[in-house]
Order: structure tokens, then sequence, then C-alpha cells
């Protein structure tokens, strides 16, 4: 009898593990949160007060040297590389000086890693200038991303989205006499779900909720 | 229900004779499916005693880990913690260089995912995995063994399932 002790303690312990905790891990793990690599996938948004806005994937090009996907976002276009690890992003920053448009910062950085997990944190920034008409421009630009938990959409209609909270602070400073440093501050909640990608969006200018999603080709 | 499991096993191991094999195990683990696209290949280790309640059919308890690393020089890991029972079976117990065998296993799985500061709440999931093996003496009383194991974890809404090359050593002793 002694011997079916061990045998009979490890079975019980194995079963009292079936009580414990379960969440869809492989499933969120398996769905893809930002669904850009998709041409002709189209997201509806309701724009709060009044509107709304269509997103596109329009087609693949060529932007910084790299194959991405151009995304048309209103009258914008955007651009994006989907990794199997990554997000990326091109970001393109400018500023207009004297009637002049500036480029300050041109590059592909990483826009989230995948996969997600509650409390992951990203942080970019990018520290550069330029000279125009003899003036010299500078820049710098970091943003924040830190995932706040597994929630249900603002509107209740998708679970397993990530919230994610994103501050991004852009200081541009003409080195000239009579300009002082220009801070712009953005804070943005978004709810990404799975297999759909981004569902809501709010930040103190606007808030935005999918009314619908067509997925492309 | 589990009662009943609890004194089956406990019977079939009671009327058996006091041989087990303690066996030690590494290997690779790939995963099958949508969840596994931004991981990389895991490492997997365990330790298992089987009671030989014959000389050809085995049923133990072990204890396995396996680690995923991320698949694009990221920092993400999900590792596995797998309490389990074992069952077994081998066609030619005797055999020097081919004893080919069967195994079972089923238990419960920790996953835990994390990634760039950031873990998700850890799930307990049910799993099993089945698996052919080729078992073989390698002297001085040690057995060693390779093979492969579909896996699947039946967590909810979609299972992690994997597909496993294990590479084994054992050795038999007497209580």
């Amino acid at each position: 009898m002694k011997k079916a002790v061990l045998p009979a303690v490890g079975l019980a312990v194995i079963m009292a593990f079936a009580g414990c905790d379960r969440n869809p891990l492989f499933f969120r793990m398996g769905s893809d949160y930002y669904p850009i690599d998709n041409i002709g996938s189209q997201w509806e948004y309701s724009i709060e007060g009044g509107g709304t806005l269509i997103v596109t994937v329009v087609d693949q090009t060529e932007k910084g040297e790299r194959a991405c996907y151009r995304v048309l976002s209103g009258a914008d276009y955007s651009y994006w590389i989907s990794n199997e690890g990554s997000l990326e992003f091109y970001e393109d920053h400018r500023v207009m000086f004297n009637g002049y448009e500036v480029p300050l910062y041109q590059a592909w950085v990483i826009w989230l890693d995948w996969p997600l997990t509650t409390g992951y944190i990203r942080t970019d920034s990018a520290s550069t200038f330029a000279v125009s008409q003899g003036v010299t421009i500078s820049h710098d630009w970091t943003r924040k991303s830190v995932v706040q938990g597994i929630e249900s959409s603002p509107d209740g209609s998708y679970d397993q989205c990530y919230h994610i909270k994103q501050h991004e602070t852009t200081i541009n400073w003409i080195r000239a006499t009579g300009f002082q440093p220009e801070t712009s501050v953005v804070h943005r909640d978004i709810w990404l779900a799975p297999d759909v990608g981004m569902v809501a969006m709010s930040s103190a200018d606007t808030s935005m909720t999918l009314v619908e999603y067509q997925e492309g080709n | 229900m589990k009662k009943v499991i609890l004194l089956l096993f406990a019977a079939a191991v009671a009327v058996s004779s006091a041989d087990i094999d303690v066996t030690g195990s590494v290997g690779l683990s790939y995963p099958t499916g949508k969840w596994g696209n931004s991981l990389n290949t895991g490492l997997d280790a365990g330790l298992s005693a089987r009671w030989l309640v014959t000389r050809s059919f085995r049923a133990g308890a072990g204890l396995s880990f396996s680690v995923f690393g991320s698949g694009d020089q990221g920092a993400a890991s999900l590792t596995f913690v797998k309490p389990r029972l074992d069952l077994a079976y081998y066609l030619r117990p005797h055999g020097s260089t081919f004893n080919p065998g069967v195994t079972g296993s089923f238990g419960f799985c920790r996953s835990s995912l994390s990634n760039s500061g950031g873990t998700d709440p850890a799930t307990w999931d049910p799993f099993w995995s089945l698996g052919l093996r080729w078992n073989f003496s390698v002297g001085g009383g040690f057995r060693g063994e390779v093979g492969f194991d579909y896996s699947s974890i039946m967590a909810e809404q979609q299972t992690g399932d994997t597909f496993d090359l294990k590479f084994a050593f054992s050795r038999e002793v007497s209580l």
C-alpha cells in the first residue's frame, strides 16, 4: 500500500490544479491585434461629437528603403510594417517654418512588440535637429506605451482587448531670437481587439469607436 | 470522478512490483498553430518516475518545464510547467537495441507569458500528449530513449499544440 501513496499524492496534487485560474492565453497569442497586412481591410470609426473616420489598407509600397503597407486614414497616409514579432510605424515628423515644411525626423520605429502582455512597456525617443534658412530647429520626441490590462472594449463589443496608454511628447525649438520651445503632449487610450485591431481610441481632443470592420484579402 | 480515478490508479500501482524507472529527458518543442508565430523553438526538460506494472506497461508521474523565447530578437518568453501522469507501453522491453514504445500523458499545464516588463495572468489548463519512443540500452544499467510527442494544451477558446522531440536517459531501480 505504501507504493500507492506517492502516485496517489501526485494525482491529488494534479487534481487540485484543476481549480486554478484559466484564461484564453493561447487565443490572445494566436490573434493578430493589429491586422495591417491585408490589403483592402477597412475600419470605420464613429467620432464622438459627429463624423466618421475611414481607415483603409491601400497597398504595399516602399518607404525608407523597406517594403511596407500604406494606410489611408482620413486624408493622411501612414506606413506600417507587420513582422511576426513586432509592428513598425514610419515616423515622419515635420514642422512648418516661414512657409516651408521642414523634415525633422524620419525613421522606422517599433510601435508595439508581439505578443502583448499586461504591464508591457515600450519607450522610444529621438533627439535631432534640422537647419532651414540658416536657422537651427531642434526636435525632441518621446513616446511611451504601457499595456494597462486585458479588458472589454469601452462599448462592450469586443472581449480580450489590450488597453494601451500612450504618452507622446514633442518639443520643437526654433533656435532664433524671439522663439521659445513649443511642447505638445498627447495622451491616448487605445483598445486593440483580437483579429480586429484598434476598436476604440480616446485622447483629450477626440474619442472614436469602431462601428464596422471589413477584412481585406 | 476524481476519487474513482485516484482509486484505479492506486490499485494499479499496488498490485505491481516495486520496480520503477526514473527518467530524465530534454527536448525541443515546436509550436504548431498561430499562437507560436512570434516565438522560437522551445527547450524542454523533465523528470518522471514510472512503476513497472508489467515489463511492458509502465505508469507513473512526472514534471516538465518548457521555455520559449521571442522569435524576433524580442524580449518575450513563454514558460510551461506540467505536472502529469504518464503511461507507456513497450513492445520489446528486454530489447537491447530496439525497444519501440508508445507513451501518453495527461495532466495540467501552467502557462505564463512575459514580454518587455509585462506578464499576462498565468493560466492552468489540462493537457494531453501522445508519442512514440525508440528505447535502447546504453550500458551500465542505463537506457536511452529518443522519440517525439504531439501535445495539446486545452486552453480556453484555443488549444496550444506543440510537436516535441524527446531525448531521455532512464534507469530502473527497485524500492
